[in-house]
C-alpha cells in the first residue's frame, strides 16, 4: 500500500494509477502510477507545466478518460471505489466539474438557461423550481439581474462572465467536490481575480472539496492550502506550503519562473509526451541528478509532516 | 521622435455587428509610436482594443479615422507589392500561434511557405540553411519540422511561428499577448529568447501584454490603452 493509502479514508485517495492512451502510432503513458490524496473538506492544487497530466490525472477522477484509454490503479472516494460507471453516475450531485475554456466548453447555440436547466436535470425539480434555482445560482456567481444573462448566448458574454457561468453549472446539484480545470488560462489579472473569488464563494453553495488544476501559481497560492506539483506524468511533491518552500528540485526551479523570481527559466525541454522514465523523470533537467535519479525511481520521502517529496535529497 | 519606425496617429475604430446591428466603439483619437531598436508595451485590460489597434498597424484592419506611418512614409492603403514589402518587415506573432498554422501541413512547410512569396523556390532553399540557425537560437531541434502542429507543445509552436516571422528578416515584431497561453516557466524561457532574438536580429518589438510583470521584464517603455 502507498503513502496515499496508507492514510485517513476521508476524501479522493489515489493509488498508483497509470493511464495509457491507446493510439495508431502505439501507446502513450500519460500518467504514470500516480499516488495521492485529496483531503475532504479542502482545496488543493495541481500544479505543473503543460503536458505533465493534470488534467488526464482530473478526467480519471471523474470517469471521463476517452474510450481508447486505459487506466491500472484504485481511485477512493470517502472509502468507496470509483469505477468510471460509478464516478460518471455520481457526476453533477457528488462531483461537479468546472471545465477548462470556458468559450470551448459553452455550447454557442444554446442560451445560459439552457446550459443551467441541463445540469440541474439529476435533482428532478420541476420546471419553476428550476428556473427559480437558475437565477438563484447566477446571484450567487455576481449576477445581481439574471434574467438577461439567462436569455443570453455565450458569444454575448465575457471571459469573466462566461467562467462564472461554467462555475454555476459546475454547481447547480450543491456536489460535495468539484474539480476545477485550468479556470484562469489566458485571463486577465481582473478576471483572475474575480474567477478566485468565484471558486471561493462556491464553499457558501455546498461545496466542501475541491481540486483545482493549474499552471496559475498565484491562483494556487490564493485558493489552495495543499499543492501536488506534477511532472512527466508523476506526482514529485505534495503538502501544504510548497509554494513558499518548495523541496523538490523540480517544484524550486518552477517556482523559480515566477515574475517576481525573475523569469529564470529551467534548463532543457519538458518531457514529450508519453516519454517514460526508468528513474526521476525530471532528471534529465536536474542539476543535483547524480547517476541513480536516472536509473531508479525515487520512493515517497516525507521529511516534514504531512509533506511527501519524491527526490533522493530527502533519503 | 526622429527615430519612430512604426507609427498610428490620431486612430479611431467602431465595429457594427452582433444583434440589432450595436455600434460598439474600440478607441477614439489613439496615437502610438514604436522607435528603432526599443520594446515599446502596450497594456490595457481585456477588451480596451489592444489587437485591434495591432491589426491596424499591421494593416490588416482599416482604422476609421487616422493614419499608419512606417518610416515616416504614411502606409494606410497600401497595395500590391508594395504591401507585400510592407508584411515582410513588420511581422506579427500571435497569443494562438496553432490557429496560424494549417492543421494539414508539417510544420516545416508552413514556415517556409512565406519565402516562396518573395523569391521562390530558390528562397525557399537558402531558408532550410537559415531555419536551421534560427532553430538553434529558438532552442528547437530540427526533428519537429516534420510534425504536425497538434503534435507540438504551446511552447514549441509559439517559437516555431516566431522562426517562421524571424526567416523574412522583418525589422518589427508585433507580439501580441504571446505568452499569455503559457505556462510559467515556459513563458520565462520565451520571454528570454525574445531578448536574445531582438540583440542578434536588432529588431523593434510592440508587445502587446496584460501582465504587468511581464511588460516590466521586456519593456523600455510602456503606452497604456
Amino acid at each position: 500500500m502507498t503513502e496515499a493509502a496508507g492514510r485517513t479514508k476521508s476524501g479522493i485517495i489515489v493509488d498508483g494509477l497509470s493511464v495509457a492512451f491507446h493510439l495508431p502510432k502505439g501507446d502513450v503513458r500519460a500518467l504514470d502510477g500516480v499516488s495521492a490524496h485529496f483531503p475532504d473538506g479542502e482545496i488543493t492544487g495541481i500544479i505543473g507545466e503543460s503536458g505533465c497530466g493534470k488534467s488526464v490525472l482530473g478526467l480519471a477522477i471523474l470517469g471521463l478518460l476517452p474510450s481508447y484509454a486505459s487506466a491500472e490503479g484504485t481511485i477512493m472516494l470517502e472509502g468507496q471505489p470509483l469505477e468510471p460507471g460509478t464516478a460518471r453516475r455520481r457526476l453533477g450531485r457528488e462531483l461537479g466539474l468546472i471545465p477548462q475554456n470556458p468559450s470551448e466548453s459553452l455550447n454557442p447555440s444554446r442560451t445560459v438557461k439552457a446550459h443551467i436547466q441541463e445540469a440541474l436535470l439529476p435533482l428532478k425539480l420541476s420546471g419553476k423550481e428550476r428556473r427559480e434555482r437558475a437565477r438563484e445560482l447566477l446571484s450567487a456567481f455576481g449576477f445581481p439581474d439574471p434574467d438577461p444573462i439567462l436569455r443570453a448566448y455565450p458569444h454575448e458574454l465575457s471571459g469573466g462572465m462566461q467562467q462564472r457561468v461554467l462555475c454555476a453549472v459546475g454547481a447547480a446539484c450543491s456536489p460535495r467536490w468539484i474539480l476545477a480545470d485550468e479556470p484562469t488560462k489566458g485571463l486577465d489579472k481582473e478576471l483572475r481575480a474575480q474567477v478566485q473569488e468565484t471558486l471561493l464563494s462556491l464553499r457558501g453553495q455546498g461545496v466542501r472539496s475541491m481540486v483545482v488544476i493549474t499552471h496559475d501559481l498565484l491562483l494556487a497560492r490564493g485558493l489552495c492550502r495543499r499543492i501536488a506539483v506534477m511532472y512527466g506524468g508523476q506526482i514529485l511533491e505534495t503538502g501544504p506550503r510548497v509554494l513558499d518552500h518548495p523541496l523538490h528540485p523540480y517544484s524550486r526551479a518552477f517556482l523559480a519562473a515566477l515574475p517576481e523570481n525573475g523569469f529564470q527559466s529551467i534548463p532543457g525541454t519538458a518531457p514529450g509526451a508519453g516519454e517514460r522514465f526508468s528513474g526521476c523523470p525530471f532528471a534529465p533537467r536536474c542539476e543535483l541528478a547524480k547517476a541513480r535519479c536516472r536509473r531508479e525511481r525515487p520512493a515517497a520521502y516525507r521529511p516534514e509532516p504531512e509533506r511527501v517529496v519524491r527526490c533522493f535529497e530527502y533519503e | 521622435m526622429n527615430n519612430t519606425v512604426l507609427e498610428g496617429r490620431g486612430l479611431a475604430k467602431t465595429f457594427f455587428g452582433g444583434f440589432g446591428g450595436r455600434k460598439s466603439r474600440v478607441f477614439e483619437n489613439v496615437s502610438i509610436g514604436l522607435c528603432s531598436g526599443e520594446t515599446l508595451g502596450l497594456m490595457g485590460p481585456s477588451g480596451c482594443g489592444k489587437s485591434t489597434l495591432a491589426r491596424i498597424l499591421l494593416l490588416l484592419v482599416k482604422p476609421d479615422k487616422g493614419d499608419v506611418f512606417f518610416q515616416g512614409r504614411r502606409v494606410t492603403g497600401l497595395r500590391g507589392k508594395e504591401l507585400l514589402l510592407f508584411r515582410r518587415k513588420v511581422q506579427f506573432i500571435s497569443q494562438r500561434p496553432e490557429s496560424f498554422f494549417d492543421p494539414r501541413i508539417r510544420l516545416g512547410d508552413s514556415i517556409l511557405e512565406p519565402l516562396s512569396f518573395y523569391g521562390g523556390r530558390r528562397k525557399a532553399e537558402e531558408g532550410r540553411e537559415r531555419l536551421k540557425e534560427l532553430l538553434a537560437q529558438t532552442k528547437l531541434t530540427d526533428e519537429l519540422l516534420v510534425r504536425y502542429p497538434h503534435q507540438v507543445s504551446g511552447g514549441e509552436i509559439q517559437r516555431l511561428s516566431l522562426c517562421r516571422a524571424l526567416l523574412l528578416k522583418p525589422e518589427i515584431l508585433i507580439l501580441d499577448e504571446p505568452t499569455s497561453m503559457l505556462d510559467v516557466s515556459v513563458q520565462a524561457q520565451l520571454l528570454r529568447i525574445l531578448k536574445e532574438l531582438k540583440a542578434e536580429h536588432g529588431l523593434s518589438y510592440l508587445f502587446i501584454t496584460h501582465d504587468r510583470e511581464a511588460a516590466e521584464f521586456m519593456c523600455d517603455r510602456i503606452q497604456v490603452l
